[in-house]
């Protein structure tokens, strides 16, 4: 099952012949929860080397080689069963059977990181105390056993009063030895019933974990390890602010650097297959969908590929190494500056791939203003699905030259996320400023321990974000291009027509209305129609530009090259209006949806659309003319 | 021929695009008259058709989202309620 697949079949269905046995695991943040959850159901959720990446509870299913049938709920990790947060209310609600879908698990896999037990403890002996039968999983063995840490765990079990099964849940068979202790305690489950109670006395929970400790511990961790000295560096005052902006330029560097002969091939194959299938097809309707609709503008947005994936290798190799929550810890006085929670990192950051999954993580944030006011900006941030047209405009305007040993295309890509940052951060000390500063918590955050990125699971993420964006091309991009062809094509033009056909069709005549609107920015007709379907998604523009501009040309040989085509007809002052635009561009039904389901209310969405939309249009107003004053209308 | 191949292709895509992003009280209306339709011309099988309840499933990974990190599966319920956000404005000092 992938993460995008629903449960293809009730539980119900899954297990014919025996009652299916509800796991829950439960654990802190960045135990490895989610690697066992993948581990044992063969699923792929996500998982990151940084706590708070897993905010719903998740189900999969597995069989047991002893025939066993089990639902597994991954639940968002959770230091306590005192909630701080929604993401860890959801944790507690299953736990104590307290939520109306769920009913509370028949065996509670608690899983703990072995390499601190300190932290961990708390709520297995919370856990513990509510008489559920329970297991603990003692993840993360190999990191212990290389550290030189050794349990006692015979001890462990005497203590806590449950079994206690060491795991690697990133490691094949990594597991196998909890699956027989679940089967073992599957057949006495039936029985039990819940008759304790899971509250907690911090000071008494303490003194217990202490005593524990002293008693399972045979031999401590070594300390200043290779992570340690690491740390001396990536956290210094100023080190660590130059190995940041380091990492994140050549990040943008190789977007632009290493793409060059992929996305080169990329195009050279759909300029030929559009060539190609125009030449077989008969002249008519049929070949200008194909042709001019389809592959024009389809073709347009599937280019980019190779620098979605370099942008998403880079992202990962930091998800999994352990850097970012330090680039949280780095960045917390800033983001304090500007009246935003450090916990906002980590959803502001997510939202670099997608706004959606960045609104959800702002469930880790406790303070209901803080999270607010980080859900206002996360669309701010440079999602992936503007990188297609700031791709294209840079590719199409800004010469591919060297400045030292930069390269300027990876200069100007990253001014745009750098222009996304600070436009975010500018938002959230107005937002500050208008609500009043909330009360400052400090930033608790967890530093883990780096980890070499496994190759395996970097392969198996840059295929995930393949698939995810081929399947967004081939379904609702591909549907949008074709709706835009129609609406482009007809009517057609009428008898002794001098104008191209598509200024008489539908999306001719709505962007020739709208032309009034966008004129100020800079903008022609066929950029006021592109935005319109770029509402659905923004990468939809860049392909609405393409079927757009392949129904404006003369001869078949133009029609699937839109990089020049657009670099002959706009200006420069154009272009970097377009670009200032999409750094705020508000188009983004998905975002607004959930906003308007995280919040509740309709009105933090329309209040978002607002305010980028007016924000979009000054600051494309603003460039467009400063553009023109210095020259760039030409 | 090539309009009837062409029309049936952009009717696919045109529903395909209201299945995405039409509101809900939209989408339940149109197949509620779709199913009124097919009942007058005796397609009983497609009416039900129309008029059974969605199944539940994931629009993870499709609209906007393109970077699958934590997407519920399941169906919303009441209790989805405990994430309002409500927002008290400080009083002052």
């Amino acid at each position: 099952m992938s993460c995008c697949d629903p449960v293809a079949s009730p539980v119900a269905a899954f297990s014919a012949a025996g009652r299916v046995v509800t796991l829950a695991l439960v654990g802190n943040p960045n135990c490895g929860k989610t690697a066992l959850f993948n581990r044992l159901t063969g699923a792929r959720q996500k998982v990151a080397n940084y706590a708070g990446v897993t905010v719903e509870r998740k189900e999969g299913l597995f069989h047991s080689a002893g025939g066993r049938d089990f639902k597994v709920i991954d639940l968002p990790g959770a230091y306590s069963l005192n909630p701080l947060t929604p993401d860890e209310a959801i944790t507690r609600d299953v736990l104590m059977g307290e939520r109306e879908d769920e009913a509370a698990p028949d065996i509670v896999v608690l899983v703990v990181d072995a390499t601190n037990l300190r932290r961990n403890l708390r709520i297995v002996l919370e856990v513990a105390r509510l008489k559920r039968p329970a297991v603990l999983a003692l993840n993360m063995m190999d990191v212990a056993a290389r550290r030189g840490l050794q349990i006692d765990i015979k001890r462990l079990e005497q203590e806590i009063g449950m079994p206690v099964v060491e795991t690697v849940a990133i490691r094949a068979r990594g597991s196998d030895a909890l699956v027989e202790r679940l089967e073992a305690m599957a057949n006495s489950v039936e029985a039990s019933e819940y008759n304790g109670s899971g509250t907690d006395d911090c000071a008494v929970t303490q003194e217990e974990i202490v005593r524990i400790l002293g008693a399972v511990v045979i031999q401590d961790a070594r300390e200043n390890t290779f992570g340690d000295r690491l740390d001396r560096i990536v956290l210094h005052p100023v080190l660590g602010y130059i190995v940041l902006a380091a990492i994140l330029f050549t990040i943008f560097q190789a977007v632009f650097s290493w793409s060059k002969l992929p996305t080169d091939v990329l195009k050279d194959g759909v300029t030929a297959f559009g060539a190609l299938t125009g030449a077989w097809l008969p002249e008519g309707v049929l070949r200008s969908l194909i042709v001019d609709g389809i592959i024009a503008g389809v073709g347009s947005v599937v280019v980019f590929l190779p620098q979605i994936l370099i942008l998403f290798f880079f992202i990962l190799v930091l998800e999994e190494s352990g850097y970012l929550p330090r680039a949280a810890f780095m960045l917390d006085r800033m983001m304090g500056s500007v009246g935003l929670s450090g916990r906002a990192f980590i959803p502001l950051l997510s939202s670099f791939a997608c706004a959606v999954p960045g609104i959800m993580a702002t469930r880790t944030i406790q303070n209901p203003r803080d999270r607010l006011a980080t859900i206002m900006i996360a669309p701010l941030m440079t999602c992936s699905a503007r990188l297609p047209v700031y791709a294209l405009v840079i590719g199409a305007f800004i010469p591919e030259t060297d400045v030292g040993i930069f390269n300027l295309q990876g200069l100007v890509l990253f001014a745009l996320y750098l222009a996304g940052i600070f436009s975010a951060m500018s938002v959230a000390w107005v937002i500050k400023r208008v609500h009043g500063k909330s009360r400052y918590l400090p930033l608790m955050l967890e530093l883990p321990d780096y980890h070499w990125p496994n190759v395996y699971s970097l392969a198996l993420g840059l295929w995930e974000r393949a698939r995810i964006f081929l399947t967004r091309v081939g379904t609702i991009i591909l549907s949008l291009m074709i709706v835009m062809w129609f609406l482009s094509t007809f009517p057609g033009a009428p008898e002794g027509a001098t104008e191209p056909a598509i200024m008489y069709s539908f999306a001719g005549r709505l962007g020739q209305m709208l032309q009034a609107v966008v004129e100020p920015v800079g903008f022609n007709w066929q950029i006021a129609i592109a935005l319109v379907p770029g509402l659905a998604a923004r990468e939809v523009a860049v392909g609405a530009l393409g079927t757009v501009y392949a129904l404006s040309a003369t001869g078949d040989d133009v029609s699937v090259a839109l990089t020049p085509m657009i670099a002959e007809t706009w200006s420069l002052a154009t272009a970097f209006s377009l670009l200032a635009w999409y750094v705020f561009a508000p188009q983004c039904i998905s975002t607004l949806a959930m906003v308007r389901r995280e919040t509740n209310s309709w009105k933090p969405a329309i209040t978002m659309a607002a305010y980028m939309f007016a924000l979009a249009y000054a600051a494309s107003f603003v460039t467009y003319r400063v553009a023109l004053m210095l020259g760039g209308g030409a | 021929m090539q309009h009837v191949l062409v029309a049936l292709i952009v009717l696919l895509a045109v529903a395909a695009v209201a299945r995405r992003y039409a509101p809900p009280a939209w989408r339940s209306a149109f197949k509620g008259f779709a199913a009124k339709g097919a009942r007058k011309l005796d397609w009983h099988a497609l009416a039900e058709r129309l008029e059974a309840p969605p199944p539940a499933v994931s629009d993870c990974g499709t609209g906007g989202c393109s970077a699958c990190s934590g997407c519920d599966l399941s169906p919303k319920t009441a209790s989805s309620g405990e994430f309002t956000i409500v927002i008290q404005r400080p009083g002052r000092s």
